[in-house]
């Protein structure tokens, strides 16, 4: 069959527009999810100690250990595919574990200690795309 | 056996075969020397606006904490439905994603558009896409047809025949897995019929820059064909780096996106 009205305008009207409490998207990205799990309203900010990295699909994460009432407290912080992040400058070896790290998150909505990585700093205060771009 | 026998059978064992090999590899020599360089690795611009280390584009939520899916995708907009379809059917949710994951596959047209790097190699007789999470697309350009009827079964990626008319490559697509494009669990998209029918025209528009005009058309659904330009970017990249679902952190429980604690 031929398409025979290429000059048809497509019907690009939003009709897709979904709250924040009932919409959840499945998409193999952005990174791989819909960010409706986060609160881009509210940001958080962790200063602690690195436990790990990882260097993984479909998302990278930072654990986080931020010292709280003399314990700590773990979080999980969600970055984007390990292709995203090469492009940045960013190795499997550009965070480890035991480094101070100060790290602006946007926080899940579900209250759980976890969120999107919305920027950071290490210990001298560099932040991270400018600290981890690799030497040339 | 006389001189004249013996390079008669020489010929038809060996020499011929051998000449057209030859004319055969001119042929491929001037038709490849005619088509574009595609070369490097590309995204949509999609996924360019989600260049930041969040893996999201940036200021994806306005100010009341809602996100737009048409912000991201233009295949998430609503298709021209005629309206006695419309008016029978609610769009549905893919419901093939996998109950409980976030992580899947992208399949056609969807992957036009989401975000994943890919690869284009031009060869004489196909032209192939080449993606980062292992799908991959053939699209024969060697003059040949689509399958007979009785060949086709729906599948993902459809079968692809193309043309070059010029530097632009002319892609004819069918036999698409019906139902809702985009691969959304939860999320309703535009809902092809089996007799859905792909037209592309891809051509550069800029040095590094892409374009691929989306023609849909669904007889049995659509008032009219359905045009989306999806724009690609070459990316700075050296090689393909492989995307996967394995460390998939994000199950869902009672309908939401969780975040699941780190491996032991």
């Amino acid at each position: 069959m031929r398409v025979a009205n290429r000059t048809a305008a497509s019907a690009a009207w939003a009709w897709l527009t979904f709250g924040v409490a009932g919409a959840i998207a499945m998409s193999p990205c952005l990174a791989h999810h819909s960010a409706a799990m986060f609160d881009a309203t509210k940001s958080i900010t962790l200063t602690g100690t690195v436990k790990g990295f990882e260097w993984t699909n479909p998302h990278c994460w930072i654990q986080i250990l931020v010292p709280s009432g003399g314990t700590s407290i773990e979080w999980s912080v969600e970055m984007g595919s390990p292709s995203q992040l090469y492009r940045k400058g960013w190795r499997p070896g550009t965070l480890k574990p035991g480094a101070k790290v100060t790290i602006v998150i946007n926080p899940a909505k579900d209250g759980s200690n976890g969120g999107s990585f919305v920027s950071g700093t290490d210990a001298s205060g560099r932040p991270f795309e400018t600290a981890a771009a690799p030497q040339s | 056996m006389s001189v004249r026998a013996v390079i008669a059978l020489s010929l038809l064992l060996g020499l011929a075969p051998a000449y057209a090999r030859d004319d055969t590899a001119a042929d491929r020599v001037r038709i490849f020397a005619q088509l574009p360089n595609w070369n490097g690795l590309w995204e949509s611009k999609l996924a360019v606006d989600s260049e930041h280390l969040s893996g999201y584009p940036v200021n994806f939520q306005n100010k009341s904490g809602q996100e737009s899916l048409t912000k991201y995708f233009k295949l998430a907009a609503k298709p021209p439905y005629k309206p006695e379809w419309a008016q029978a059917h609610r769009p549905t949710a893919r419901s093939t994603a996998t109950p409980g994951k976030m992580c899947g596959d992208a399949p056609f047209p969807a992957m036009l558009e989401l975000p994943h790097v890919f690869q284009i190699l031009i060869t004489p007789e196909e032209t192939l896409f080449l993606y980062e999470d292992g799908d991959f697309r053939h699209v024969y350009t060697d003059g040949r047809g689509h399958p007979k009827k009785e060949d086709l079964w729906p599948t993902e990626t459809g079968n692809s025949v193309g043309h070059w008319e010029g530097s632009t490559l002319v892609i004819d697509t069918i036999s698409v897995t019906p139902g809702p494009i985009l691969p959304f669990s939860f999320f309703p998209s535009a809902d092809l019929s089996e007799q859905a029918h792909f037209t592309e025209r891809v051509s550069m528009h800029g040095p590094n820059a892409m374009q691929d005009e989306l023609t849909i058309d669904d007889p049995l659904r659509f008032a009219h064909p359905w045009q989306v330009s999806i724009e690609w970017t070459r990316i700075d990249q050296d090689r393909m780096l492989r995307w996967s679902c394995e460390n998939d952190r994000n199950p869902i429980e009672n309908g939401k996106i969780t975040i699941a604690p780190p491996k032991p």
